[in-house]
């Protein structure tokens, strides 16, 4: 059996080599992964379901869902992270749907709630987790508001592209084109470099 | 030629597919991708802003509890996974154990179905007991008014109940199983069921002179005793 690595030498490690462990069944990568991404997880899942013992249930699975599917994670698609998290977003839609019967409930600017939410002490990854999170913010304003709207209401709404075209009496073709452009608009702005990694290649 | 143009009429699907919003055309998109470089490319380029999405939501703190109750959940099927693992009467009380500190928690149902199914598994594997075939009934509604579909499969004092449809429950619900011995109802797990109405439910030995396994609906974390009416019945 291999050595085991002491717990700094875990917190060392890129999240790709910790997912061959976490393959490996070793619960101590894993604990890693959680800590460095259980809170994104919990706050998309919060952000999503809206209710804070359903955003538990949600990323419990989707991290449960990590541990034993660490063999489909492929490093040529993408990120752990945004694997992880396309996970945690997808069971949350679910829940949402289950919750709300087949239609998901609109829940689109919660700002208000987060200014009111910055007194209580905060770790320092914590911290700087909602440091990026107001910059991202701040960018995604940038958009026009009809390119938000369609992006926010697919991502965080569970809609598909007919029923927000239905919902906002606009064509099909509108509302894709929408999601277009304001997802290149969002991925030129990371290109031009907003503190945010992803590589900067020209659209192809 | 009519590749290209294909492709660039698909930008605004990819759009779509990347938000995850696709809907039905979403596999036909899939088939396509499969085969075509060009849109992989395209994808692979868009991927950085959905997953920016995420970092832009309100930031909360998880309860520590969630952290806790995964790394039992974990470490509990670690332990049973392990080569050099207990004897099976103690790996089987400790995970025995997890599962029930999670029951008693509000919000961790399909956590809990999951750790039973896996730690079925493991206990199969652990007690080698490659030589019992399991038996298979199927089990009947006990409402006539409901459609159930599920069968009950038994190997040794080890059981599965595979539910196929049962009626949607509420959030605050679950689905207890139960064993029947002697007339008396002898509480065996929780479930929910998937998005799909199916479920995977391990019915917890013993099953020795046992009547039959039934299923009812509870609050959330089960109950002692039946509150409502069996959905339905297998006999053992």
């Amino acid at each position: 059996m291999a050595e085991k690595l002491t717990p700094e030498a875990l917190q060392r490690l890129a999240d790709e080599d910790l997912m061959t462990l976490v393959d490996r069944r070793d619960p101590d990568a894993f604990a890693v992964l959680y800590d460095r991404h259980g809170g994104a997880a919990y706050s998309l899942a919060h952000r999503i379901v809206g209710d804070p013992a359903i955003a538990e249930d949600v990323t419990q699975e989707a991290f449960i869902s990590v541990w034993r599917s660490g063999a489909r994670f492929d490093a040529a698609r993408g990120s752990v992270r945004s694997w992880t998290l396309g996970i945690v977003r997808n069971r949350a839609i679910d829940a949402l749907r289950r919750v709300s019967g087949s239609a998901p409930k609109l829940n689109l600017d919660d700002d208000a709630l987060l200014e009111s939410q910055t007194s209580e002490e905060l770790t320092d990854s914590e911290a700087i987790r909602r440091e990026t999170s107001r910059r991202v913010r701040g960018a995604l304003r940038e958009l026009p508001d009809e390119q938000s709207e369609v992006i926010g209401l697919a991502y965080f709404g569970g809609f598909t592209h007919t029923e927000i075209a239905e919902m906002l009496g606009m064509p099909l073709g509108t509302v894709k084109g929408r999601m277009r452009l304001g997802l290149e608009k969002i991925r030129n702005t990371l290109a031009e470099g907003m503190g945010i990694d992803g590589p900067s290649e020209a659209l192809p | 030629m009519s590749e290209r143009r294909d492709c660039d009429a698909l930008r605004d699907d990819l759009a779509a597919y990347a938000l995850g919003a696709l809907g039905d055309e979403t596999a036909a998109l899939e088939r396509h991708l499969e085969t075509c470089d060009s849109c992989q490319a395209r994808l692979r380029w868009l991927t950085p802003a959905i997953d920016l999405l995420p970092a832009a939501v309100e930031q909360v703190t998880p309860p520590p509890r969630l952290r806790e109750n995964l790394m039992a959940a974990v470490r509990a099927e670690a332990a049973d996974a392990a080569p050099a693992a207990p004897p099976a009467a103690a790996s089987r009380e400790s995970w025995w154990s997890a599962f029930r500190n999670l029951a008693m928690r509000p919000a961790t149902g399909m956590a809990v179905l999951i750790l039973l199914v896996a730690a079925v598994g493991a206990g199969y594997l652990l007690r080698g007991e490659s030589t019992v075939e399991p038996s298979v009934v199927k089990a009947e509604a006990m409402n006539g008014a409901v459609p159930v579909s599920a069968t009950l499969e038994r190997a040794g004092d080890d059981a599965t109940l595979r539910v196929n449809q049962l009626p949607a429950i509420d959030d605050d619900q679950v689905y207890e199983v139960w064993v029947q011995r002697a007339g008396v109802m002898e509480p065996r797990g929780t479930f929910v069921l998937e998005s799909d109405g199916s479920a995977v439910a391990a019915v917890e030995g013993p099953l020795d002179d046992g009547e039959a396994v039934l299923v009812t609906r509870e609050p959330r974390g089960g109950s002692a005793q039946p509150t409502t009416e069996p959905v339905l019945s297998a006999p053992l």
